[in-house]
This record gives C-alpha cells, structure tokens and sequence, in this order.
C-alpha cells in the first residue's frame, strides 16, 4: 500500500512530492471531489437546459467549451480533478504492482485492483476520445436504392420484416440491408432494435430511427431496371439515376411528378418527370417507370471514437472485479489468501 | 413476421406514433392470481417487519418466504408478457423490494438496529409498488436485448447490498463493535463489484440503442457518482490517514445510501426528464 504524505526512503523533496502524488489520500480526495462536482454538475445540467446548457446533447464533452458559462465551472474544475485522479491511479498501481511483483506475488487475485484501476484509465481515454471527437452523422432514409453514407459508403434495404404484437406494438425489426463503397466494402447486415449497422468495433455507427413508407422512383432502361428512393439514387446501363424530389396529384396536374438527375460521365441532367416519363442521355434513354411508396428505415449515424476504447474497459474491469473474487468472502476464508496485503486493519470475524 | 420485400403488393406500412400503442388484451389484464402473490409478499413483509420490531429472529423467516412469493410471482409477470418483467414503475419498485428482501435475508443478524431498516426498505419499496396499478403490459421494443435483463437485477442488488451496508453502519453507530465494519466494506464492495458489471450490461445497452455508453442524462450521471463514491469508499479502508477514523466508513456508507436514494428514485422527480424515466 502506498505511504501517505511521508517521504520515501530515498528522501528529498521531488521524492516527497511523488510520495504525495501517488498517496492514497489524494486517491480519496479526487474521488470525493469527483462525486460533489457531477453531483452539481447533475443538477446544473438539468435546471440551464433550456440556457447554457442547451448544447449539450449526448456524450458532447465540447459543448461546455464552444460557449463557456460560469454555471460549468464544475466541469472545467472536473477535467483538472480528473487528470490528477488519473495520475494518482497510474503511480499508486504502478508502485503496488512492481512492488508486489518484486515480492514474488504471482496469484491473479493480487493484480485484481491493479486491473481495475487500469480499467478506470483506459474509461476516461474513451470518454475524451468520445466527449471530443465524437461526431453526429445525421439521418439517412434508407429504402430501394443506394442511398449515400457519409465516408463514402452507400446502403439500401433489401428486406424490412416487422413482428408486431396483438395490438400493434413492433416486437421485433429486421431491416437487412446491404452496403457497398467505403472502407468495409459490400457488405450484408441486419438492423433492428437494439441492433445498429456497426464498424470498427463500434466506433461508427447507424442506429434504426423510424420505419415507413417513402416515395420510390422506378427507372427502366433498355433491359436494367432499379429503384431509387427521394433523396436517393441508382445505377443503371452506366448512369447514376438520383430521385431528387416526388411531388404528389394535383401539384403539377393530374399525376405525381419526380424531380430525377442522371448522372454518366461528368454530364449532368435535371429533369421533372411523369410516370411513362423519358430523358435521353448519350446513347441511354432512361424511363420512369413508375412512382410509389415502399418501406424505408431511418438511419441515425454516429462517429463515437471512445466505443472501442469503452469496450476494452468493460472487459478490463470485468476481469478485475473477477480477479478480485477472494475480496468478496467472508474473513474466515480470506485469512488463507497469502498474497492479501492490502488489509492494513485486522479484520473481525463475520458470519454474514 | 410480416415481411416486405420489394416489388411485390404494398404492405401496409408501420409508422410508430409519438406515443407507443398499449396492446389492449394486456392493458386490460390484471392478473388476480399475480396480484393476489404481489399483495401476499407485501403482507409478508410487512410481518417481517413487525417482526423485527418485537422479536427479530422469527423476522428471517417470514421475510424468506415473502421473497419467495414475491420471486414466483415476478416470475409469473414475466411468463405473462413473455419478457423480463421491468417495464413500469410499479415493476421497478417490485424488483427493488424483491432485491432489497432477498438481500435482507442473507444478512439478516437477530439485530434489530440493523434488521428492521432493511426490512422496512423492502416493505417501503413494495407499498410504493402497489400504489401503482399492476396491469401487464409488453415491453417496448428498445428494452428488447439480453443486456436489459442483466443490467437491472445488477442495478438493484448493488442497490440491496448498499442499503446492508447503511444498516451495518447504523448498528455500528450504537455499539462500535469492529465486526460491523468488517461487514460494512464486505458489502460496500460487493455493491460496487455488482455495480461495475451492471455498469457494462447498462453501456453495451446505450451503445446500441443510442449510439453512447455515457449520456449528460441525471440517471445516467448519478450512476457514474455512484460508482466513484463506493470506488472511494473500498479504498478509505487502506487510507493511511483514516486509521484513527474509524467513523469515515459508516459515514460515508450513510451518505452513499442517500445517494443511492438520488440515483434511483430522485432522477425521476429531481430533475425534469431522463433517459431512464418510464
Ligand atoms: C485515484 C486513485 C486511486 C488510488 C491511489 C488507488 C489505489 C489503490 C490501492 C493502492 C489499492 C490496494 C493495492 C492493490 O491491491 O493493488 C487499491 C485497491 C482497489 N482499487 Fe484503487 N486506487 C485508485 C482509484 C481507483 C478507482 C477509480 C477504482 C475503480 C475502478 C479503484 C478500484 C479498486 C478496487 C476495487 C480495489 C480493491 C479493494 C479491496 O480489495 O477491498 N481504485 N486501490
């Protein structure tokens, strides 16, 4: 167990200080402080959230510095009290593990805290990483057709299974969906619930918002034939065919109307278009085939670098409190633990 | 399940409205035999707290057996909605009986300083449970994951072992006998072991279901304070300067319960709205 205050034996005041720096107290004192200053911040976040605290969403650690407000000073005095927390718990662990490795202690149950504390670490690099590099994506209807993620990559809905209970509540979503371009390259998924399209251990993600029905375009041609849905696009006989817009009967006379860009080789061409609707380009002349509604998903996407990092932890601190099994049973039996020092006090018998 | 592939005729589409719809056969259902198991438990309780009042060591039993009607009948709840039965307050607060009553009677001492707060906790949990209606109802599809199931029952025995360990603190108050502390940080530390793993269960929830392990969310923010109060608490133990403190821990076990109070019940009437309100 780390001294407390007291120089080591080494002496002088840089020894000293890193006595200080690593002491148990300190550990409390940072934990103590950390408790008061979320307790304020919990209630200072709920009563300014409609005022200076109406930027913060989600994990958004930025938020507090985009637009500095002297009600956050809880959090601008948290990140210092978090740094030195960290560093506390980095040399304490440092010095016990060395020192018990020294020791010749080489039972598991020795290193628990020691891993726990690493996974405390490695809890606050992912809420950094997240709290500031954390980005929203924002909402992608995703139906027939490819429609653009950010990053390059593009996806659609191959199928959208819904298992409803008596009386109409979803128990279940199954929206498949296939994605292409990009980093992952093509790739088959299913989305629901519970269940986001994920990448990179779950660093970027696209999360199941609504369901319903959107307007879909499909174009003809030559023998291709692809669906795009409003805001979407699709390929065929070498154009990109983009369903920008569907107005409905009776805006622009008896028939809806698509508003639909092809795109091949550098040209452009914007049209509106009726169902039965024609444009040529180069040697394609593409048709509308028709204009209806079929299923869509929403897609909500986040960029949340700290997951992978919030992962590691979880794993870490599963394992500490595991390594740490012994801790949890009654003295009686601990008594036979050789490698527990930590225990500075005698510890009275217990029968609970 | 339906399903729609494309092409083929229109399939009536699902649009989920701002409320979700209450399923009306279970809406309307209140089972009599479940509700008839709820109210025994309570009535059970509450003689194991009488019990603990005049005669603490016939309370163990009687509060065993309540834990027993009340498991068959939360049991019961969930074969019903064919899911982990969580899905309102007045199941919220059955389970925190239910936690706290188990818990309870695992350390329960013939003591009745420290039996009788716990027993009235369960017995407190449990009224305001029945002060609520105890009509079934499915869950809504977000609480559809296995990480639900485990993150609560964590929740709430860390919860159970915390408010022991408030009652150790309370009887170490009267008569100072070291014992009390040795079990005070036993179960301080098993609130926080049992805390840490309902800590990951809740994070790979928020991962899926909204993107993030962490929210600026009171519920969430009070988990967090929770989870560093009792990391410091299992460490005041080895603090040199505390030696001759032997009031910190007990203190400070108090004080976590108050927060446990804040996390669990407060986040629903302290703060305006949170991600965890039913
Ligand atoms: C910030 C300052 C901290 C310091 C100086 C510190 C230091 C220590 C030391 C020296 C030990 C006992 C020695 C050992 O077994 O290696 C210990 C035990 C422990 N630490 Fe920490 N720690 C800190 C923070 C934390 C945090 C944030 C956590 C949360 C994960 C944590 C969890 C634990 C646990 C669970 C134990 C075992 C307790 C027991 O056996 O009763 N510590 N700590």
């Amino acid at each position: 167990m780390p001294s407390e205050g007291a120089p080591g034996p080494g002496g002088g005041a840089g020894r000293a200080r890193l006595d200080w720096l690593r002491s148990q107290g300190l550990g409390v004192a940072c934990g103590l402080c950390t408790v008061a200053l979320l307790g304020v911040g919990s209630f200072v976040l709920a009563f300014t959230r409609e005022g200076a605290s109406a930027g913060v969403a989600m994990d958004d650690a930025r938020a507090f510095f985009r637009s500095p407000s002297p009600v956050h000073a809880w959090f601008y005095v948290l990140v210092p009290v978090l740094g030195l927390y960290a560093l506390n718990t980095l040399l304490a662990t440092w010095y016990s593990v060395t020192r018990k490795w020294r020791a010749g202690l080489r039972s598991p149950s020795a290193y628990g805290a020691a891993v726990m504390h690493l996974a405390f670490l490695v809890a606050l690099l992912a809420h950094g990483l997240g709290g500031f590099f954390g980005t929203e994506q924002g909402e992608v209807v995703v139906s027939r057709g490819w429609s653009a993620l950010p990053g390059g990559s593009e996806v659609r809905l191959a199928s959208l299974e819904v298992d409803a209970l008596p009386g109409g509540m979803p128990r279940e979503v199954r929206a498949a969906v296939e994605t292409r371009g990009g980093e992952t390259g093509p790739r088959a998924a299913v989305v629901g619930y519970n269940q986001p399209l994920s990448a990179g251990l779950g660093s970027d993600l696209w999360l199941l918002g609504e369901m319903g029905r959107v307007p879909v375009a499909r174009f003809a041609a030559g023998p291709e034939r692809c669906g795009a849905a409003e805001g979407g696009s699709c390929d065929l006989a070498g154009l990109r065919a983009t369903l920008r817009r569907v107005v409905p009967p009776g805006a622009f006379g008896p028939q809806p109307m698509a508003q639909v860009r092809l795109e091949s080789a550098g040209t452009t061409v914007e049209r509106w278009l009726p169902p039965g609707g024609v444009v040529e380009m180069g040697d394609a002349a593409l048709r509308l085939e028709g204009i209806g509604a079929e299923p869509a998903v929403v897609l909500r996407g986040r960029h949340a670098p700290g997951n992978p990092w919030a992962l590691a932890s979880a794993v870490l601190l599963a394992a500490g409190v595991a390594m740490l099994w012994r801790r949890f049973l009654p003295p009686r039996r601990e008594k036979a633990a050789p490698d527990d020092d930590v225990d500075p006090e005698p510890e009275a018998a217990s029968g609970d | 399940m339906a399903r729609e592939e494309f092409g083929g005729a229109a399939a009536p589409g699902y649009r989920p409205g701002p409320a979700m719809p209450v399923p009306a056969e279970l809406a309307a259902s209140s089972h009599p035999v479940l509700n008839a198991l709820l109210w025994s438990a309570a009535g059970l309780y509450a003689a194991a707290f009488l019990a603990a009042a005049i005669r603490p060591a016939w309370g163990r039993p009687v509060l065993a057996l309540g834990a027993a009607v009340h498991l068959a009948g939360t049991v019961g709840r969930g074969l019903a909605i064919e899911f982990f039965p969580l899905t309102n307050k007045m199941e919220s607060f059955s389970a925190a009986a239910l936690s706290l009553a188990l818990v309870a009677a695992l350390v329960w001492r013939d003591d009745r300083l420290h039996d009788l707060p716990m027993a009235g906790a369960a017995l407190a949990a449990m009224a305001a449970a029945l002060a609520f209606p105890q009509h079934l109802a499915w869950p809504p599809p977000l609480m559809r994951t296995v990480w639900y199931p485990i993150h609560v029952p964590l929740s709430f025995l860390a919860y159970a072992a915390w408010a022991a360990a408030a009652a150790a603190a309370l009887a170490w108050a009267r008569d100072r006998d070291a014992a009390w502390l040795s079990r005070l940080d036993r179960r301080a530390l098993w609130g926080f072991g049992l805390w840490s793993l309902s800590m990951i269960a809740g994070g790979f929830w928020g991962v899926v279901a909204w993107g993030a392990y962490f929210l600026w969310d009171p519920k969430v923010i009070w988990s967090v304070i929770l989870w560093f109060h009792y990391a410091t608490f299992v460490h005041l133990r080895l603090t040199p300067s505390l030696q001759g403190r032997p009031w910190v821990r007990p203190a400070l076990a108090l004080c976590g319960f108050a927060f446990v109070l804040v996390a669990y019940v407060g986040t629903s009437f302290l703060f305006g709205r949170s991600s965890h309100a039913f």
